[in-house]
């Protein structure tokens, strides 16, 4: 499931990534395949274009160093 | 098990976190799509956001309202009993849902780690993460 840390595909696409919001990373976790405000908007979505694949992250406010 | 850590983008430079891909459920509902969540030992719990309970029929308020106090202050929380879902495993667990977490959830030290022994490994490159499951009579 999680074999490497697909560094640039990742890295680019949560860089291009909405902040403060839902998106669905492909399961190679090289692109978004949808994105929404909420976790239910991006199921949704994903349901839509028949995606099963997928994994879901919330991007934080801001891409700080995260103390949680 | 071993899993390595995941990149993000830092302000400046990307940095490294410990990312699990996990799913939670209420008891017998239907399980959440799998999401990133954060092992984080400093954590007195699991905590995930709120946004993700309805979707598998939590009515987030409906729970034990708690506090959690953390570096970003003080804030509400509800408690419910969920299942979380990692690899093969199943653990029937107590988790906090909070409207205001930065991300999609926290793996903390009751629910989490005491079901594993944990290692943070920095020898490797990128780090990893390993994980023994714990059994207990």
């Amino acid at each position: 499931m999680e074999k490497s840390i697909q560094s640039e595909g990742r890295l680019l696409a949560l860089k291009s990534a909405p902040l403060n919001a839902w998106i669905a990373l492909s399961d190679d976790e090289s692109k978004i395949v949808a994105h929404g405000a909420t976790y239910e908007e991006v199921v949704h979505r994903l349901e839509e274009i028949g995606d099963e694949t997928a994994f879901l992250v919330k991007t934080p406010p801001s891409w700080d160093l995260l103390s949680v | 098990m071993r899993v390595p850590f995941k990149q993000v983008p830092g302000s400046t430079i990307p940095v490294l976190y410990p990312l699990l891909r996990v799913a939670i459920s209420k008891r017998h509902g239907p399980k959440s799509r799998p999401f990133e969540a954060m092992v984080d030992s400093g954590a007195g719990d699991c905590m995930f956001h709120s946004s993700i309970a309805p979707g598998i029929g939590i009515k987030v308020e409906g729970g034990r309202k708690e506090t959690r106090t953390g570096i970003g202050g003080t804030q509400d929380v509800w408690v419910h009993p969920v299942q979380l879902w990692f690899g093969a495993d199943m653990l029937s667990i107590e988790a906090a849902f909070s409207h205001t977490l930065p991300v999609a959830g926290l793996l903390g030290r009751m629910g989490f780690f005491e079901h594993y022994k944990i290692t943070f490994d920095p020898s490797t490159h990128p780090p990893e993460i390993e994980l023994e499951r714990i059994y207990r009579a």
